[in-house]
């Protein structure tokens, strides 16, 4: 029952949790892709985390908690919705986004950041990515989590991260190679011929 | 007192470049990785892409247009739900 004294907890939350909101809404907007959804999903990320405030462990990560909250509260969402389909799948190669580089450089593409307009073309592929890789790649490399971090809001171990994080980028990559192609850009006759293939050089 | 990494060639290089990129790499290794990049051309035409790939996908992250309007929404929110000054 609330008798109009504030908790401790109370002043604790507003302490720690509240400054965090704006942390919360740029990747609830990263996560949804959509302004208003994403603005719900901050709203019933504080809700959440509000109700849930006795199970948050004073010193621990309040931003890697309310992380975890804002993620299971987008794919509640999502659910809902059945537009998202969580997929278990194995380590990656880590060469891998050098070796489709290497071959993008044999197609005359080695400098395609420069030659397409990439902010857009990187969003629609970061768009098309599915969960739990676009979670993975947000925290990463839009809210600069480490492998550790990440692994704990996702409770996936840090060598999962790393893997599933190397999928997500080929798969960026792979996009805009493919956009890039698709416009008509590379040609063989451009190519350098220096960029070895690793695996290749070195079998 | 850290054990230096032994030389890395362009497989070991180029497996590493995200972890190094990312700031997973111990200083050993992230020194081993630095020494071979300095003289492999090829290797940093891979680095360069992956570091300008993963900049670039920093830059997708949106601040929220209007954050006081949003904490005031969130606010109301939980002070309706029991939340004290």
């Amino acid at each position: 029952m609330n008798d109009g004294v504030p908790r401790p907890s109370d002043t604790e939350f507003r302490a720690l949790a509240l400054p965090l909101l704006e942390d919360i809404a740029r990747f609830a907007r990263s996560l949804t892709r959509d302004p208003t959804e994403a603005d719900d999903v901050v709203q019933e990320t504080f809700l959440q985390a509000y109700r849930g405030w006795h199970t948050f462990r004073p010193g621990s990560d309040c931003r890697g908690w309310l992380f975890t909250i804002c993620r299971h509260e987008f794919l509640r969402t999502r659910r809902k919705r059945a537009l998202t389909h969580e997929r278990v799948e194995g380590d990656d190669d880590a060469t891998a986004t050098a070796l489709e580089h290497a071959g993008a450089v044999r197609d005359g593409l080695g400098d395609l950041l420069d030659r397409i307009d990439v902010g857009p073309a990187i969003r629609r592929a970061v768009d098309a990515l599915g969960e739990p890789h676009h979670s993975i790649l947000v925290l990463v490399d839009l809210e600069q989590l480490s492998y550790e971090e990440a692994g704990r809001v996702l409770d996936i171990p840090p060598g999962t991260v790393r893997s599933r994080l190397y999928r997500a980028r080929r798969q960026v990559q792979r996009t805009l190679i493919e956009h890039a192609r698709d416009m008509g850009l590379g040609s063989p006759a451009r190519a350098p011929s220096a960029v070895p293939l690793p695996s290749e050089e070195h079998a | 007192m850290m054990q230096p990494s032994p030389p890395f060639d362009c497989a070991q290089t180029v497996a590493a470049l995200w972890d190094f990129l990312d700031r997973e790499t111990p200083p050993s290794k992230a020194a081993a990785i630095e020494a071979h990049l300095a003289g492999c051309a090829d290797c940093r035409a891979h680095f360069r892409f992956e570091q300008r790939l993963k900049g670039e996908l920093a830059a997708l992250a949106e601040p929220h247009p209007d954050p006081a309007s949003l904490r005031a929404r969130v606010l109301g929110m939980l002070e309706a739900a029991g939340l004290g000054a």
